[in-house]
């Protein structure tokens, strides 16, 4: 039987914005959004309902006169992206 | 687009992604290995020449205390670096590790070395100074390029190793004053051209 997949995740920008995030230890809003190509309103919004769901931890903070904003994915993350990948491995044999 | 996103578009999302976030030799990443590079040979040569002219020779070994202006200097350098940095990978998590303990074994080793020395009131024991510290600049180095998949910096791993016994050698031909020699030509080599390999290389990729 298929396991259901994360509907958070099986977004093409969310997925996009977790895969990356795994990848690194943590990453500018700018970094996320070159290596995305998304544009910044929705990275924005994407971004907010992966914090929202404690997947991914964000830090706004200014630096020097620039505002920055930095994410990092939080073990909850990691946990429902390996759900994922084992949901996905179900689908694709 | 969301709706037609299938699990194989998922798959390759994840590996497209993942790939992305590799090998990204950021642009003067390498400049504070250069610094040191060039500082440390720099300071080597004077100690070798301040020997044949200072008497006694052995005050020449206070122009080492300029590494602190080094040190500083380095972390200016990593600190503007960081805050100009947009990702922080594992890998640079793992590196700046390396080399942080890398210096805190420098200083215990100096520590050691001259607790010895004072101890036993045996100054012979600090000709173990600069094959030690090449011999530990060499496995940080190593370590480095070994994680960032970057053969220039193994190599330069294996020059200061090669520096170490070299020294060595010097000093079965009583010429320990080459040990100042040696360790500015393994800066250069170790140090200096991968770094400007690994700064060019990071260009490219921009």
């Amino acid at each position: 039987m298929f396991k259901e997949l994360d509907p958070l995740l099986h977004s093409q920008l969310r997925l996009a914005i977790m895969s990356l995030l795994l990848s690194v230890e943590e990453a500018d809003f700018v970094y996320i959004r070159q290596k995305t190509g998304a544009t910044a309103g929705n990275l924005s919004v994407q971004i907010e309902k992966l914090s929202e769901a404690r997947y991914i931890d964000v830090r706004k903070f200014i630096d020097g006169k620039k505002p920055r904003t930095v994410c990092r994915i939080t073990k909850t993350g990691i946990d429902a992206f390996q759900k994922y990948v084992d949901a996905l491995k179900g689908y694709i044999g | 687009m969301e709706k037609t996103f299938t699990e194989k578009d998922s798959l390759n999302l994840i590996n497209e992604m993942i790939l992305q976030a590799r090998n990204n030799f950021r642009k003067d990443s390498a400049t504070a290995i250069i610094v040191s590079g060039y500082s440390v040979a720099a300071v080597a040569i004077l100690n070798f020449v301040l020997l044949h002219v200072i008497e006694p020779s052995y005050l020449s070994f206070h122009v080492w205390w300029l590494m602190i202006i080094l040190w500083l200097v380095t972390i200016y350098i990593n600190h503007s670096k960081d805050k100009q940095t947009l990702v922080k990978t594992h890998i640079d998590r793992i590196i700046s590790n390396v080399w942080r303990g890398f210096a805190l074994s420098v200083v215990v080793l100096m520590a050691t070395i001259f607790g010895i020395a004072f101890a036993t009131n045996n100054w012979s024991i600090a000709l173990g100074i600069t094959p030690a510290i090449l011999i530990l600049t060499g496995f940080a180095q190593y370590i480095t390029g070994i994680v960032c998949r970057f053969r220039p910096y193994v190599s330069g791993g294996c020059v200061f190793w090669l520096g170490a016994l070299a020294t060595v050698g010097s000093y079965f031909l009583n010429m320990a004053e080459l040990q100042f020699i040696i360790l500015a030509v393994c800066m250069i080599l170790g140090f200096v051209v991968p770094g400007h390999l690994i700064n060019k290389k990071a260009k490219e990729n921009v």
